[in-house]
C-alpha cells in the first residue's frame, strides 16, 4: 500500500467516526509516515524542478536563437550579436543555433528548447507574469504547485534563493526562502543549551501547541494549516544533522562558490545536493544580471553569456551523473528534473546603437530529458535593417509552424507546468507549446 | 463570532488590563503581543490576513525583556559547549527577515521553516538562561511554575485554552524540577502563535 492509498482510506475511516478534518489529516499523516516511511507518498513518479528566474530584461536568445542569425553578414544585433560565421548549429537539433559563448550548451542542446517569440506584457517589467498564467492572472505559479505536490517526498518542498522574485501561492505553502547560510542551518543540528532529549520534548510539546493555535487562528490567516504543516517539518529537523551531506568540496569548481556570480554558482551547487539526498524537491533561483539596456557592447554580452553557459552545462552534468534517491534504482537527477528558464521580461531584439526597449519579447528555456531541443519561433532580420526592434514571432502550439504573430505568456505559463508534469485541464492542454517536448 | 471567542476576547483583555496595572516590567511586550493576539479580535472583521512573522526587533525585545538577557541576544555554542563570540539572531538576521541594503535585500517578514526553526533554537537557549535567574522566573510565573497565564499572555496575548495546559503540565512531568520553567518557556516562545504577527 502506498501512503496516498493509506492516508485516503484511513482518512476516510476517521471521518465516518467524526473525527475533525485538520486532525484527520494530521493524524493520518503522521501515521503514514511513521508505518510506511519508505512508499512515496502520493504514488506519482518523482518530479523535481530547478527554476531560474533571470532578473531584469536578459533574452533568452543570448543562449540560443534560430538560423535566421546565420544570413547575417555581420554582427548586428545587440542581444545575439553573432555574425553567421560564429553560430554554432546545435547537434541533435533541427533549428538551434548556439554562439561561440554559449557552445558549452552543446553536448546538452536536443535536450534545451528556447524561444523568444512570446509578447511581452506591459512596457517594462512584468514581474515574470508567464508564471502566473499571463498579466493579471493570478494563477499558482507551477513551481509552488509542484513544491505542494513534493512528489519526491523531500524533507523541505521548495526553496528560493535570494532575489526579488514573489510567488503566486493562491493559499498554499510558499517556497523557503534561503540563501546559503540558512540553507546550511536548515540542515544542520546546533549545540543548544539543553539535552536533545529535552528538546525533543520541549519541541514536542511546541508542536502540539502549535498544531492547537493553527486551528484557533483558521479564521483569522489565509493559511494557518499550511504554516503548521510547516511548523512541524521545521521541528523534524531538529531530529537529524543532515548539513554535512551538502558538502561541496566534490562538486566542480563551476558549482561552488567561487569566481562570477559566486553566490548563483554556490546556490545551485547546494541545490543539487539538496536534489541528491532528497532534502528539497523544487528550488528557485534567481539570477541577476544586470540591466540588458546597459550591455549593447558585445565584450560584456559575451562574458555573461559564457559565464551562465558554464553554470548550467555544469548543472546538467550534475543532474545526469547523480541518482536520484526517490527514484528507481539506476535513474538520475536527469530523469526526474527540469529546468525552467525564463526573464523577468525581455528587451527588444536591436541592432546595436538602436535602443533594444523595454519590452518587445519575452522567452523561456526548458530544459529537460523530455524537452525536445531547437529554438521554436522566428525573428525578422536584415543587414539593412534600420528599426530598432527586429521582431519576433512565434509558433503554432501543435504544429510547431512558425506563425506571423506572438505566443502569450498564458501559453508560456502551462508549457512550464507541462514541463514539470504538474496536471492541466483539457482547454488548458491546448495551450502548451506542445512541439518543445519529445 | 461564537460564544467561545467571545470568551476568548473577554478573558483576554482581561489579563491585558492585569498585565498593565501590576507588570509594568513587561508591558511593553503585552501591548505588542495583544495587538495580535486572540485577544484583539476585530469583532467586526472577517478578513483573514496572512502569515507574518514577528521578526527580530520583537526577538531582541522579548530576550531583553521577558528573559533579563540584557543584550537582547544569546551567544552561539561551539560543538563542544563552550560560548563562542557569536550571537544567534544576529548571525541570522538575514534568515529572519532583516534587511541587508548591501546585499540588496528587503525586509522579508513572511513565514517560513527557516525562521521557525532558527527562532525555536533562539528562545530554547535564551529560555534556558532566562529561567536560570530566579527573578526573571518569578516575573514570567508569579504564581508558580504550574500556573502558565502569564508566561503565555506575554508571549501570545492571551491565556491557554485548558488542552494547552494539559500540553504543557505534560511536558513539566517529563523534566527536572530545575528545568521544568526553562522547558516551558521554550515551548511556549517557540509555539507557531508566537512567532507570528496576526
Amino acid at each position: 500500500m502506498n501512503r496516498r492509498s493509506f492516508v485516503t482510506k484511513s482518512g476516510l475511516l476517521l471521518g465516518s467516526l467524526g473525527l475533525a478534518g485538520a486532525f484527520r489529516q494530521d493524524l493520518v499523516g503522521s501515521l503514514s509516515e511513521t508505518l510506511l516511511p519508505s512508499a512515496r507518498a502520493e504514488g506519482m513518479e518523482p518530479r523535481r524542478v530547478l527554476e531560474i528566474c533571470f532578473r531584469y530584461g536578459i533574452p533568452m536568445i543570448i543562449f540560443g536563437t534560430g538560423n535566421e542569425f546565420t544570413k547575417l553578414t555581420q554582427p548586428r544585433y545587440s542581444n545575439f550579436s553573432y555574425a553567421g560565421n560564429e553560430i554554432i548549429k546545435a547537434p541533435g537539433t533541427s533549428n538551434l543555433y548556439l554562439n561561440v559563448d554559449s557552445a558549452s550548451l552543446a553536448s546538452h542542446a536536443k535536450n534545451i528548447a528556447i524561444t523568444q517569440g512570446t509578447q511581452s506584457e506591459g512596457p517594462h517589467t512584468n514581474l515574470f507574469n508567464y508564471r502566473t498564467g499571463g498579466l493579471n492572472k493570478g494563477k499558482t505559479s507551477p513551481i509552488i504547485e509542484l513544491a505542494h505536490l513534493n512528489p519526491t517526498q523531500s524533507i523541505v518542498s521548495g526553496v528560493q534563493w535570494t532575489g526579488d522574485v514573489s510567488n503566486q501561492t493562491n493559499g498554499l505553502q510558499d517556497l523557503n526562502k534561503v540563501n546559503a547560510s540558512g540553507f546550511l542551518g536548515l540542515f544542520k543540528n546546533a549545540r543548544l543549551r539543553m539535552t536533545k532529549e529535552e528538546v525533543e520534548e520541549v519541541l514536542q510539546a511546541a508542536t502540539k501547541l502549535s498544531r492547537r493555535q493553527a486551528l484557533l487562528l483558521e479564521d483569522k490567516m489565509t493559511d494557518s494549516l499550511a504554516q503548521f504543516k510547516t511548523y512541524n517539518k521545521a521541528m523534524h529537523l531538529f531530529s537529524t544533522d543532515y548539513s554535512k551531506l551538502l558538502d561541496l568540496s566534490d562538486m566542480p569548481s563551476t558549482l561552488t562558490k567561487t569566481g562570477a556570480y559566486a553566490n548563483y554558482r554556490e546556490a545551485l551547487g547546494l541545490t543539487l545536493k539538496g536534489f541528491a539526498n532528497n532534502l528539497i524537491n523544487s528550488s528557485l533561483v534567481p539570477i541577476e544580471l544586470g540591466d540588458w539596456h546597459g550591455y549593447q557592447s558585445n565584450k560584456q554580452n559575451s562574458l555573461i553569456i559564457k559565464n551562465i553557459s558554464e553554470i548550467i552545462a555544469a548543472t546538467i552534468e550534475q543532474l545526469k551523473n547523480t541518482p536520484d534517491p526517490a527514484a528507481g534504482s539506476g535513474k538520475t537527477l536527469w530523469d526526474t528534473t527540469v529546468i525552467v528558464a525564463g526573464s523577468e521580461f525581455s528587451r527588444g531584439v536591436a541592432q546595436f546603437s538602436k535602443d533594444n526597449n523595454d519590452g518587445g519579447t519575452q522567452g523561456i528555456m526548458l530544459i529537460g530529458k523530455n524537452v525536445k531541443g531547437n529554438y521554436y519561433g522566428s525573428f525578422t532580420l536584415s543587414d539593412k535593417d534600420e528599426r530598432s526592434d527586429a521582431g519576433t514571432t512565434g509558433i503554432d502550439p501543435v504544429s510547431g509552424n512558425v506563425m506571423a504573430g506572438k505566443n502569450t505568456t498564458e501559453q508560456l505559463y502551462y508549457t512550464a507546468k507541462q514541463a514539470m508534469g504538474l496536471s492541466l485541464l483539457t482547454t488548458e492542454k491546448e495551450k502548451v507549446l506542445r512541439p518543445m517536448f519529445g | 463570532m461564537t460564544r467561545v471567542k467571545i470568551l476568548y476576547t473577554l478573558t483576554g483583555m482581561f489579563f491585558v488590563a492585569v498585565l498593565f496595572q501590576n507588570c509594568g516590567g513587561i508591558a511593553f511586550e503585552a501591548q505588542d503581543s495583544a495587538s495580535r493576539g486572540i485577544a484583539s479580535l476585530d469583532l467586526g472583521s472577517s478578513t483573514k490576513l496572512d502569515c507574518q512573522f514577528i521578526g527580530t526587533q520583537s526577538m531582541h525585545q522579548r530576550l531583553a525583556t521577558l528573559l533579563g538577557i540584557n543584550s537582547g541576544d544569546i551567544s552561539i555554542l561551539a560543538d563542544d559547549g563552550t560560548q563562542t563570540s557569536e550571537m544567534r539572531i544576529e548571525k541570522s538576521k538575514t534568515d529572519l527577515g532583516d534587511a541587508d541594503p548591501a546585499q540588496g535585500l528587503l525586509q522579508n517578514l513572511s513565514c517560513g521553516m527557516t525562521k521557525y526553526k532558527i527562532s525555536a533554537e533562539v528562545f530554547i537557549d535564551a529560555c534556558t538562561v532566562g529561567m536560570n535567574s530566579p527573578s526573571q522566573k518569578q516575573l514570567l510565573f508569579p504564581q508558580g511554575e504550574t500556573n502558565f497565564d502569564l508566561l503565555y499572555m506575554a508571549l501570545i496575548g492571551r491565556s491557554p485554552t485548558d488542552y494547552e495546559r494539559g500540553v504543557l503540565m505534560e511536558l513539566s512531568a517529563t523534566l527536572p524540577p530545575e528545568k521544568r520553567a526553562m522547558g516551558v518557556c521554550a515551548a511556549v516562545a517557540s509555539s507557531l502563535e508566537s512567532l507570528i504577527k496576526i
